[in-house]
């Protein structure tokens, strides 16, 4: 029977534990990555000649292997979750913060002339209609950065940071297939979740605060 | 900051010297006027002949490179300039009613902002909602992308009149509407002039939308005023050939006596026919989908009475039927001489006459150029 298999296999290795684990270090990581990536969203938008400058540093980060990335950390920060969890921030940064820079500076310029006209501040207008208007593409950002932080918290089981990596590890060195089948299909099917639910919301937002 | 009004009235506009240059172009060219207060001063010209700047002068949206605006003597960049533009009222072609929000919030944006009491915003709210003939229960929750054309205008109308301001300026409200229900907005529109009794400056390209709303009219050609009055004025003592040539009453209107009815008449579809045992609260459903807003109540074959919009909305909550708020329109036939009955709208102060032909058969609806109703 396979479920009795798939049954073993999550018993021996604890898979819930790991689960746990695993989101865990998946919802530090991108609550920062999402909290700092829309604050410097905002500040380079209110400092645009910095934006081109700093856009395409995250880029060039981004471009960088995440397996050598994580390697280049443990001088720095050692082994384990830390590590994992900023290289997890480093990639997903890029994502949150030029969706929210886009979403900000993109607004209709018809829009905010309206805003002004009826006697809106600078500030009021970044509140009620910049931020507002551009809530679908920073969902977007974020649905990326879901993406890419599931798989980075995944490969940090390589540099023991624990959750649903470690057994997979243990699976390769092992030749356990088994054991890979089962927690590869598992992060799978969680990551397939996890940005389901988030294009539903970003689908929403688009719905309520989108342009027509 | 100032205090809450600038300006509680408006006594006096002066636009004095004002000229604005992008690079080559000269906008506007060294325009002086004066907008007396109460009264609604129609801005005409061609495309390009510097309207807009001018109006955009006014709330400081624009500056200009010489010149002065003073609003009851005082030079407006002393004002703060969110306190003025949240006391003067805005509302232009493109509408710019902010797509993420619902009607009604965005009506309430700048009181929210002001830090009114959700009450007392939601009240004031309802009571706009009212004064544009849109029944709040209906529309306050609905997003502008669920509006018709003209219903966005509406709201635009109702945004720009939330702080109560004592001016208005207004860039071509209706230019983007099909020629019936702009001249049925032009008619409500009327109705709400009186209701506010403000000061508003009304830019239009088109002549008739001038004669029909202007007290006065300025006429401006490639950034230059060129001559500012009443109608009678415009087209009576014309100054240039330009002005003459706008107003055109002569070559467009020269064989008036020889007009009947039918040359001017337009015709009437089903939908605007009602009976006159329908509810108020029916009709109203059916009215507001329907773009020209006016109503020809029919008691089976006969002719009941004419209603409007405006009146139908305002009704609703009585419990009446649609022949109780009838009126009795002036009656023509087809082929009645056009001058005379010019003359008995005039006098009786109607904006349209229903058309009857020998059969009794109700045909269409005389709307003339408000043009004529100056030179007849
Ligand atoms: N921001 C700008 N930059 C460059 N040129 C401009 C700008 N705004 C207006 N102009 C020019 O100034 C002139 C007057 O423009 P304005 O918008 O005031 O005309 P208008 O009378 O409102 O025309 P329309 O009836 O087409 O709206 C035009 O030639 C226009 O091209
Ligand atoms: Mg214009």
């Amino acid at each position: 029977m396979i479920f009795d298999d798939v049954t073993a296999v999550w018993n021996q290795f604890n898979l819930t534990e790991r689960t746990i684990e695993h989101l865990w270090m998946f919802s530090i990581a991108l609550t920062i990555s999402v909290i700092l990536g829309i604050i410097l969203g905002i500040i380079l938008y209110q400092h645009k000649k910095y934006a081109e400058p700093a856009l395409n540093g995250l880029n060039a980060l981004e471009t960088f292997p995440d397996m050598a990335l994580l390697v280049l950390l443990i001088p720095v920060a050692g082994i384990g979750e830390v590590p994992t969890i900023i290289a997890c921030i480093i990639y997903s940064l890029l994502p949150v913060t030029r969706n929210t820079y886009t979403g900000l500076v993109s607004v209709r310029p018809e829009i905010l002339e309206a805003g002004t006209a009826i006697g809106l501040t600078e500030a009021d207008i970044v509140r009620n209609i910049r931020i507002p208007v551009s809530l679908p593409m920073i969902a977007g950002g974020i649905r990326i950065a879901i993406v890419f932080t599931m798989g980075i918290v995944t490969l940090g089981g390589i540099i023991g940071a624990g959750g649903l990596g470690a057994p997979l590890q243990t699976g390769i060195v092992l030749l356990l297939p088994d054991v890979i089948i089962v927690t590869g299909l598992w992060v799978g099917i969680l990551a397939v979740i996890f940005d389901g639910c988030a294009g539903m919301i970003e689908k929403r937002l688009t719905v309520r605060y989108g342009e027509w | 900051m100032t205090s809450i009004h600038p300006f509680e009235t408006i006594d006096r506009i002066e636009l004095s010297h004002l000229t604005k240059t992008y690079g080559d172009v000269t906008a506007v060219s060294d325009v002086s006027l004066d907008v007396i207060g109460g009264e609604l001063l129609v801005l005409i010209g061609g495309s390009g002949s510097g309207k807009t700047t001018t109006l955009r002068m006014v709330n400081r949206l624009i500056e200009p490179d010489s010149g002065i605006v003073r609003i009851n003597g005082t030079d407006i960049r002393e004002f703060d300039e969110v306190r003025l533009r949240r006391n003067i009222g805005y509302v232009i072609q493109q509408i710019g009613l902010f797509s993420h929000m619902n009607v009604g919030d965005n009506i309430g944006l700048i009181p929210k902002i002001e830090g009114w009491g959700k009450e007392q915003i939601d009240a004031r709210v309802h009571e706009l909602l009212e004064m544009v003939d849109l029944p709040p229960e209906i529309f306050s929750a609905r997003y502008p992308r669920e509006l018709s054309g003209g219903q966005q205008q509406r709201v635009g109308l109702a945004r720009a009149l939330v702080m109560n301001p004592s001016l208005f300026l207004m860039d071509e409200p209706f230019g983007a509407l099909d020629p019936i229900l702009r001249k049925q907005l032009q008619e409500e529109f009327l109705t709400i002039k009186y209701d506010i009794g403000r000061t508003i400056i009304f830019v239009t390209h088109d002549i008739d939308e001038a004669f029909k709303l202007g007290d006065r009219i300025c006429i401006m050609h490639e950034g230059e005023l060129v001559q500012i009055g009443t109608p009678e004025e415009l087209i009576f003592h014309p100054e240039t050939d330009q002005v003459a040539h706008l107003v055109d009453a002569n070559r467009k209107y020269r064989h008036i006596e020889t007009f009947t009815v039918h040359d001017l008449m337009s015709p009437l579809s089903k939908r605007e026919f009602y009976e006159a045992n329908m509810p108020v609260s029916e009709a109203m459903a059916k009215i507001l989908s329907d773009e020209t807003g006016i109503a020809v109540v029919m008691e089976g074959n006969n002719l009941r009475g004419t209603t409007s919009r405006q009146n139908i909305v305002r009704n609703r909550k009585k419990n009446l039927l649609l022949g109780d708020i009838t009126t009795e329109p002036i009656t023509v036939t087809p082929e009645d001489a056009l001058v005379p009955v010019l003359q008995k709208m005039k006098t009786k102060n109607a904006s349209s006459a229903l058309v009857i032909n020998r059969e009794g058969e109700v045909t269409g609806m005389l709307i003339p150029d408000s043009v004529l109703f100056h030179i007849i």
